[in-house]
């Protein structure tokens, strides 16, 4: 007549049997089922159905903190201190030892405890008028905690004072506030004939002994919650910096790009002035870009360097003025971090300045930053060029537009910008999420750059950087989470 | 790069004064697609970002003129009238090695302003302009310094030499005469640049007939010629190591009080070569070819719209020539004898016009980046990964298929975690910057094991297991290389759960089980428990060890837990476990 199943016609048995009202571990208890859920549920049934009443009461569960769990394994601050002064003479019990024999997150705090407990500083000295008072003050705390740290404890079956005591201090316990909930039978309740309450025989779990058999066949299939929780498993999962090149990498094979790499270590030469970066450019400086003491420098062909000079100096091999000023061909063989991937796409071009290309690079580079949540010293840069005869800036933001919908941003527009080594040189945005968001630069590279390669060709050029759009995707805040991760906030991040 | 903030009254004034009116929210919406970032915009003013290559759009007047041109279409001059000018200055033989390069202009009957305060704006929008200047162009004043003056109470002829130090006049922002080295002692400015002159070689100072001293360049002008608001008449000089940049610096102070209606009257210059310099503002021609436009455009443009572009620029094309064999420097921009070029006047105050490309790119801004049409390119290419990224991905799906976390860590590192506290040798030269920020981060890895038995360290207080690996760079012999690396705080694993990750490793590359042989590995080497380690080798090939870490060494990263790791070469796997797809 109820419907009732097994689950809640075994717990509305007990309550009719039970004078007293009876909660959940008691339930559990005289079910003989581990997972409370199944406990609640079938009681919260019975209460929907006017069969059980409900009361609830407020109730506080004391379990460990931090340092709670740290004192059950290595004993409280005051008991090792106690320990330690039990282990001396009085007079090497000085406050100056304590502080060499104690960390010093510890020492200040751990004096302050002994002295709520009686011990005196009396010239530097630590004394203990009572030793034996103090140690079992010490040793009934230890006792709570102890209690504590096999599982959660309801605040009526503990030591209020030492509750309060703990509370004050940090780390050591915290209180769950939670609500008990008890259930009893109704009027309706124990109005149900006990016939009613004998449980059909359900199966549980399928097991393969079972399914060799054919007594499943006459019995019934236990009906599972749904929403009792499961565990989620933990697997092995890519970073989301890694599935982001992958992705990213994808893109640029489709299209054709073909994948390059190179050195950390590189010469300020191809970093930067095969790039025709002026050599005072401010970029250049010290407190920009990280300079190596080993290797100090990086030796180049000495024909490259008199190109170089040229192109810098007076535009020599292309139609440019060049900067003027004088060129430094030790400054070119200075060894640094390579600071754009750029130095990967300039030395193919010098390798290949007569083929067509198409090539990316994902890489890291450096550079002299201190790290914030903002900035790293190193960082994963893209980076992508068309080299071929009738390269222009059409086909660059052509192609622009492709990779950036490729990549899920349909929405691009550009605008002038400056970079050294491009010109024309553009800023690319793209609509997210309703904004414009600057995603990366642009240009063609200058003939005083592509000329002395020896290439006939323009070479369009783009890039941008890997965090910013990665922490943008993935909601961050704080760069340091890419690379100095709290695993478990790492282990929640979606797969990208 | 340089963000400069603008005055709104200053602006609406030097419109006015133009014949124009301001209009904030077309500078908002539209001053962008000259090449300029604006940031914010309030009630009283404007803060623009200007791109490095643009210092001639600096100050409210400069900027202001080329609004005028881009936004509505006013086609300006691009030269100034310069009037002969009979004041001279005389550079002495001394300052070849001080600071070689010394110019001067005059700028006559400036408007300043209607109101005292807007006269005030004005005073301290030229320090700012000048100020801008120096960190740019001048490179913090070590290429260009600038010292504009009030010309009433001075007399040419004016002197410019290298002094002893001994002289001694008042500065700015101080009350009594300082000799020069004091104020390289004392004065705030003197020490901010004092590295910037050579006591040895002599310090640079600008005198007018009586001796009378207008400026130490680079460090401070003289208060005698202070700039306040009763100035109208100015002396500008400028003096540094850089030729080109002071040439643009000394314009573009002298047109932003020329776009105040002030008379540019040349300065006769000796220098200390005998030669003798006057300020021009004649327009530099430029010799664009159409090939080059039509190359970098993809598409030919016509002279209409070129005309109007550039004119929006601030330029002006002054007819077409056909390139002869002299102007052919280049193979880039594909001319050839007998092509069109066009003939641009472009202003000289447009210092970043070192090729006909940089006209190309004022001519695209000119016309609108938007007015492109599309175009894919020509060429068919196959697109092909690294070779060594598939073995990449196997091993990465192959460790995480063992449950273990994929993380990312720093390359740079130090000797302390990297070698020491692990017990490895280095297994090459170390590359070492000269510069590091820390300590912590003072040469590049050989190893990614460490990082990672420091990120377990870090996340310590969370509960056990966990299992993570790397794969990424190191830097050998200052070469790029590439490690895998796992490491598991596990309290029920230990040497036989390594061994299995390495077996299932080498599994899933394909590894012939015969041919794998371990060996145990040395004591006391590595961060490894003695005799619970082994070497994995392939033939000969040594491609990685793998073991249980000893609680020694993971004490030092403040570790209590069991670890086991491995880390392997993977450039040794690529070589001794080729890829099955192309064994």
């Amino acid at each position: 007549m109820m419907g009732l199943d097994n689950r809640e016609k075994r717990i509305m048995a007990i309550l009719r049997d039970s004078t007293a009202p009876l909660g959940v571990s008691s339930l559990s208890e005289k079910t003989g089922w581990t997972d409370q859920a199944h406990v609640v549920g079938a009681a919260m049934g019975l209460t929907e159905r006017g069969l059980a009443s409900l009361s609830e009461e407020e109730s506080v569960l004391v379990k460990l903190g931090v340092e709670g769990h740290n004192a059950a394994r290595d004993g409280l601050l005051e008991m090792r201190m106690l320990d330690w002064l039990q282990s001396r003479d009085p007079q090497n019990r000085s406050m100056a030892s304590i502080s060499e024999d104690f960390d010093k997150t510890e020492a200040g705090v751990g004096v302050g405890i002994l002295r709520s407990m009686g011990v005196r500083i009396v010239g530097g000295m630590l004394e203990v008028p009572d030793m034996q008072g103090a140690l079992r003050e010490a040793q009934r705390r230890m006792a709570f905690i102890m209690t504590l740290s096999d599982s959660p404890k309801p605040s009526d079956e503990l030591d209020e004072g030492l509750i309060s005591h703990f509370t004050n201090r940090r780390g050591l316990i915290e209180l769950e506030r939670s609500v008990l909930r008890s259930w009893s039978a109704t009027e309706r309740g124990l109005s149900i004939g006990s016939d009613e309450l004998i449980e059909i025989d359900q199966i549980n779990e399928i097991t393969p002994d079972l399914l060799q058999g054919d007594a499943w066949r006459t019995k019934e299939f236990k009906p599972f919650d749904i929403h009792a929780p499961a565990p989620i498993p933990l697997g092995g999962r890519p970073h989301p910096l890694q599935s982001l090149i992958d992705r990213i990498r994808a893109v640029f094979l489709e299209m054709g790009f073909s994948e390059i790499s190179g050195n950390f270590v590189q010469s300020a030469g191809w970093n930067m002035d095969a790039l025709f970066i002026p050599q005072d450019h401010p970029a250049r400086t010290m407190q920009d870009t990280f300079y190596l003491e080993d290797p100090a420098s990086i030796k180049i062909e000495p024909s490259r360097l008199e190109q170089w000079e040229g192109t810098h100096e007076r535009g020599v091999g292309t139609t440019s003025s060049g900067w003027g000023g004088n060129f430094d061909k030790d400054e070119s063989q200075k060894a640094l971090l390579r600071t754009h991937t750029t130095v990967n796409t300039v030395r193919h071009i010098a390798e290949n300045p007569s083929s067509p290309s198409r090539v990316f690079g994902v890489g890291r580079v450096f550079r002299q930053e201190t790290i914030d949540r903002t900035h790293l010293p190193e960082f994963h840069q893209i980076e992508g060029i068309i080299h071929e005869e009738s390269a222009s800036l059409p086909m660059l933001i052509t192609t622009l537009r492709t990779f950036y919908s490729k990549m899920g941003y349909s929405d691009v527009r550009v605008r002038p910008a400056y970079f050294p080594y491009t010109e024309p040189s553009i800023e690319v945005e793209i609509l997210w999420r309703g904004k414009w968001l600057e995603l990366g630069g642009a240009g063609i590279f200058r003939p005083e750059v592509t000329q002395p390669l020896g290439t006939d060709w323009p070479v369009c050029a783009w890039g941008m950087g890997l965090e910013r759009l990665a922490m943008l995707i993935l909601g961050l805040d704080d760069i340091r989470e890419l690379y100095q991760p709290d695993l478990m906030i790492l282990s929640k991040m979606p797969i990208l | 790069m340089p963000t400069i903030k603008l005055q709104h009254s200053q602006l609406g004034d030097i419109q006015k004064f133009n014949g124009h009116i301001y209009d904030a929210s077309r500078w908002v919406s539209d001053l962008s697609q000259i090449g300029v970032v604006v940031e914010n915009s309030t009630d009283s003013e404007i803060e623009i970002e200007v791109f490095p290559d643009r210092p001639d759009l600096l100050s409210h007047e400069n900027l202001a003129r080329a609004a005028r041109s881009f936004l509505e279409d006013v086609e300006a001059p691009c030269g100034i009238d310069v009037n002969h000018g009979q004041e001279r200055m005389v550079v002495d033989p001394s300052m070849k090695y001080v600071r070689p390069h010394v110019f001067a202009v005059i700028v006559r009957e400036v408007y300043t302003g209607k109101s005292d305060s807007a006269k005030d704006l004005f005073v301290q929008s030229l320090m700012d302009h000048q100020e801008k200047l120096h960190t740019t162009l001048g490179r913090k004043r070590k290429s260009v310094s600038i010292g504009v003056h009030d010309l009433g109470g001075i007399q040419g002829p004016f002197s410019v030499s290298a002094d002893k130090g001994d002289s001694v006049f008042t500065p700015l922002g101080e009350e009594r005469e300082m000799a020069l080295t004091e104020i390289l002692e004392f004065h705030p400015k003197g020490v901010e640049y004092a590295h910037l002159v050579n006591p040895e070689l002599g310090y640079p100072l600008i005198r007018d007939c009586k001796g009378k001293v207008l400026s130490f360049p680079p460090i401070i002008n003289g208060v005698d010629t202070k700039v306040t608001t009763e100035s109208s008449d100015f002396l500008i000089d400028v003096t540094g190591w850089d030729r080109r940049a002071c040439l643009a610096a000394i314009r573009l102070v002298a047109l932003s009080l020329h776009e105040r209606g002030g008379t540019v009257e040349s300065v006769d210059v000796s220098q200390w070569d005998g030669s003798h310099w006057r300020l021009d503002f004649d327009p530099v021609e430029h010799k664009v070819p159409e090939s080059l436009i039509n190359m970098i455009l993809g598409i030919e443009v016509d002279s209409n719209t070129m005309e109007k572009s550039i004119s929006r620029m601030g330029g002006k094309i002054v007819g077409k020539v056909r390139v002869d064999e002299e102007a052919i420097g280049s193979r880039w921009d594909g001319t050839a004898v007998d092509d069109l070029a066009y003939l641009i006047h472009m202003p000289a105050w447009r210092s970043d016009l070192l090729h006909p490309v940089d006209i190309v790119e004022d001519l695209i801004i000119g016309m609108g980046l938007n007015s492109l049409p599309e175009k894919k390119s020509e060429v068919n290419l196959p697109g092909s990964p690294l070779i060594d990224s598939y073995t990449e991905r196997r091993i990465r799906q192959s460790i995480r298929a063992l449950g273990a976390h994929e993380v990312q860590t720093l390359t740079l590192t130090n000797d302390i975690r990297e070698f020491q506290d692990v017990r490895i040798q280095p297994r090459g030269a170390v590359t070492r910057i000269r510069n590091p920020i820390t300590k912590e981060h003072g040469i590049l890895r050989q190893n990614i094991l460490p990082s990672l038995i420091e990120l377990l360290a870090a996340n310590r207080h969370h509960e056990l297991p966990h299992r993570i690996f790397e794969l990424g760079a190191t830097v050998i012999d200052h070469s790029n290389s590439t490690s895998v690396a796992w490491a598991c705080a596990d309290a029920n694993a230990g040497f036989s759960t390594a061994k299995g990750f390495c077996m299932s490793l080498l599994r899933d590359l394909g590894a012939d089980e015969n041919n794998v042989k371990l060996v145990e590995g040395p004591p006391k080497e590595g961060p490894w428990l003695a005799g619970r380690v082994a070497i994995v080798m392939i033939g000969d090939a040594h491609i990685g060890t793998f073991g249980e870490v000893d609680p020694n060494v993971s004490f030092k990263f403040g570790l209590r837990v069991p670890i086991h790791a491995g880390e392997f070469y993977v450039n040794r796997i690529v070589d001794s476990l080729p890829d099955p797809l192309f064994r």
